[in-house]
């Protein structure tokens, strides 16, 4: 009886374990994959990001407060606020205390860019 | 690539004076070392925001305070048992198999939108980040959130003099990587009874557990399975009996540090272990739970904004409101869905192992189970509270976290699961003064070739 009752709480016990182990197996063969690449850690998206952050810095000065146009998807409405505390600028919701309204337009080939709108009341 | 190794290899040193103080083992301190350099580097943050300045200026500080007690440590520790090289080879490196997801690209929703822009503003210093923390525009990112994912990335991006994203990339995984080592090594700890290869096998599965419920998030710079293996490695002891001792008391202070639901889970633990008569030093579990609550403080202080506390139904909740009790069907189902079927399934092993194997369990010098699963039970209920009391879309809420908060559910289930596989599979001790006493009168120690018998009664 007690044999057998070991012999089952191990195989439950292992069966969790295994179970709760598919993530890892699914997360190497995923890593695995990636490594195969000649350029794993980059994609479409990165390369799309760093341009709108180099982009943002040049368009914008430092020290200036931005207002991130609300029409944007959350995606590039995100991006800008984060980038901008990363390129010395603020954000504020408020466009009258902005120096800049700060946009990004996707072009033709499917890249976007980011267009700033210097403001004549805010702060520059 | 580069840049990744460096800042991989500078958060390691920076955390490993201390790391070595504690353990007084070197490959344990190289393993725990970007913890501890994490932790000083959210103290670092804390500071800055309090005092102002530079966040350069708070590293150097937080550097050199943890050189002074490492110095101080050093004059008095014993090295730390069962974690050996040997030991953290068996368990680091099977580990590594899935941490090679983390060369993707660093394109991460929440690390981009929270813990990379926290970031972000920490390395401009103290004016820039109390403006970002109180700015209506940056709300979206959560800045009552803990600093502690942040903070090395800041202090890595303070150090270089620029925004690299893979260095955050790799940074944060690191910081993960190194809690889910610890947790691996808390187990094997406390099945220091049992064989070291299945200790060690014990280990190393309920560290891959780590990826059991969303195994994207662990190496894309998410916080969430950094503060779930911290809270469970530094859970371990105390939930099997045993005094907190400082490491532990770092990793639960890293979980409170790292997410709000660490530090509910901490606090749970803390509440839970105080009602636990004869327990010396559970006191201290209150440390972190401290830790986490001055953080919030500070955070409220300079306006960062919780939606739970702006938007949240806490009325609703205690009036029957349907429009928030109409919640709990999905939630319970989302939750299922993640973390049920290994939860269930443990407690029910657990279950069955208290019944018949409760003594060969004490003659591997292993409590019983009751702690554990009431810290299951009470996290499981505070997720469910703040699913229903949540101001946002239920489905939107679910879909986007609750993979992700429920893995401390898993990962507790799994080390019941690991400690009653080894207990099931394994020979006890045999040595004078453990529970079964009249076993271990009966079986000469261990030889390595004899069959396993089972002479334990139950």
């Amino acid at each position: 009886m007690t044999v057998f009752a070991r012999i089952v709480i191990a195989l439950a016990g292992l069966a969790v374990l295994l179970v709760s182990a598919g993530g890892a197996v699914d997360a190497a063969t995923a890593g695995w994959e990636l490594l195969q690449r000649p350029h794993p850690s980059t994609n479409t998206v990165f390369r799309q990001m760093e341009g709108v952050r180099r982009e943002l810095g040049a368009a914008v000065r430092a020290g200036s407060v931005i207002y991130v146009d609300q029409s944007l998807e959350p995606l590039w409405q995100q991006r800008l606020t984060e980038f901008a505390y990363m390129q010395d600028l603020s954000v504020t919701v408020d466009p009258a205390a902005a120096g800049y309204q700060v946009s990004v337009q996707i072009s033709a080939r499917k890249v976007p860019h980011v267009v700033a709108v210097a403001l004549q009341e805010g702060r520059r | 690539m580069i840049s990744s190794a460096l800042a991989a290899g500078c958060l390691i040193l920076a955390g490993l004076p201390l790391s070595y103080a504690l353990t007084r083992r070197l490959v344990l301190a190289f393993a725990l070392g970007p913890l501890v350099a994490a932790l000083f580097a959210a103290s670092a943050v804390v500071a800055m925001l309090l005092f102002g300045g530079a966040l350069g200026i708070w590293l150097a500080v937080a550097f050199a305070l943890q050189i002074a007690s490492a110095s101080l440590l050093l004059r008095r520790r014993e090295a730390v048992p069962d974690a050996t090289t040997a030991d953290l080879l068996w368990l680091t490196i099977p580990l590594l198999l899935p941490m090679t997801l983390a060369v993707s690209p660093p394109t991460a929703w929440d690390s981009h939108s929270i813990w990379w822009m926290h970031a972000g503003y920490f390395a401009k210093g103290a004016a820039v980040a109390r403006e970002a923390m109180s700015a209506p525009a940056v709300m979206f990112s959560h800045p009552d959130y803990p600093p502690l994912p942040s903070a090395p990335v800041a202090a890595l991006w303070q150090i270089a003099g620029r925004v690299d994203f893979r260095v955050a990339h790799s940074a944060s995984a690191l910081v993960t990587y190194s809690a889910i080592v610890l947790l691996a090594v808390a187990v094997r700890q406390a099945l220091s009874q049992s064989s070291p290869a299945l200790a060690r096998a014990a280990g190393v599965a309920v560290g891959l557990a780590t990826w059991a419920t969303a195994p994207f998030s662990v190496t894309s710079g998410y916080s969430d399975a950094l503060w779930a293996a911290a809270f469970v490695a530094g859970a371990v002891p105390s939930l099997f009996g045993r005094a907190p001792r400082a490491i532990d008391l770092g990793l639960l202070t890293v979980a409170a540090l790292s997410k709000n639901e660490g530090m509910i889970a901490v606090g749970v633990l803390a509440l839970l272990l105080i009602l636990r008569r004869g327990r010396p030093g559970a006191w201290r579990l209150w440390i972190p739970v401290a830790a986490g609550v001055a953080w919030a403080i500070v955070a409220r202080l300079l306006g960062a904004t919780s939606d739970l506390r702006s938007g949240g139904r806490f009325t609703a909740l205690l009036t029957f409101d349907p429009a928030v009790w109409g919640r709990l069907e999905p939630t319970l189902a989302a939750l299922w869905s993640s973390a049920g079927i290994a939860t269930v399934s443990a407690a029910v092993v657990a279950l069955t192992g208290a019944v018949v194997l409760r003594a060969r369990r004490r003659a591997f010098g292993l409590p019983g189970e009751g702690w554990l699963w009431g810290v299951v039970a009470a996290y499981a209920g505070c997720l469910i509270v703040t699913y229903l009391i949540s101001p946002h879309d239920i489905t939107w809420h679910l879909a986007t976290s609750s993979s992700r908060v429920s893995l401390p559910l898993v990962l507790l289930a799994c080390v019941s699961a690991a400690t009653w596989v080894v207990v099931a599979a394994d020979r006890p001790p045999s040595r004078p003064g453990v529970a079964c006493a009249e076993a271990a009168a009966r079986v000469p120690a261990r030889p390595a070739q004899a069959p396993a018998t089972d002479t334990v009664p139950m």
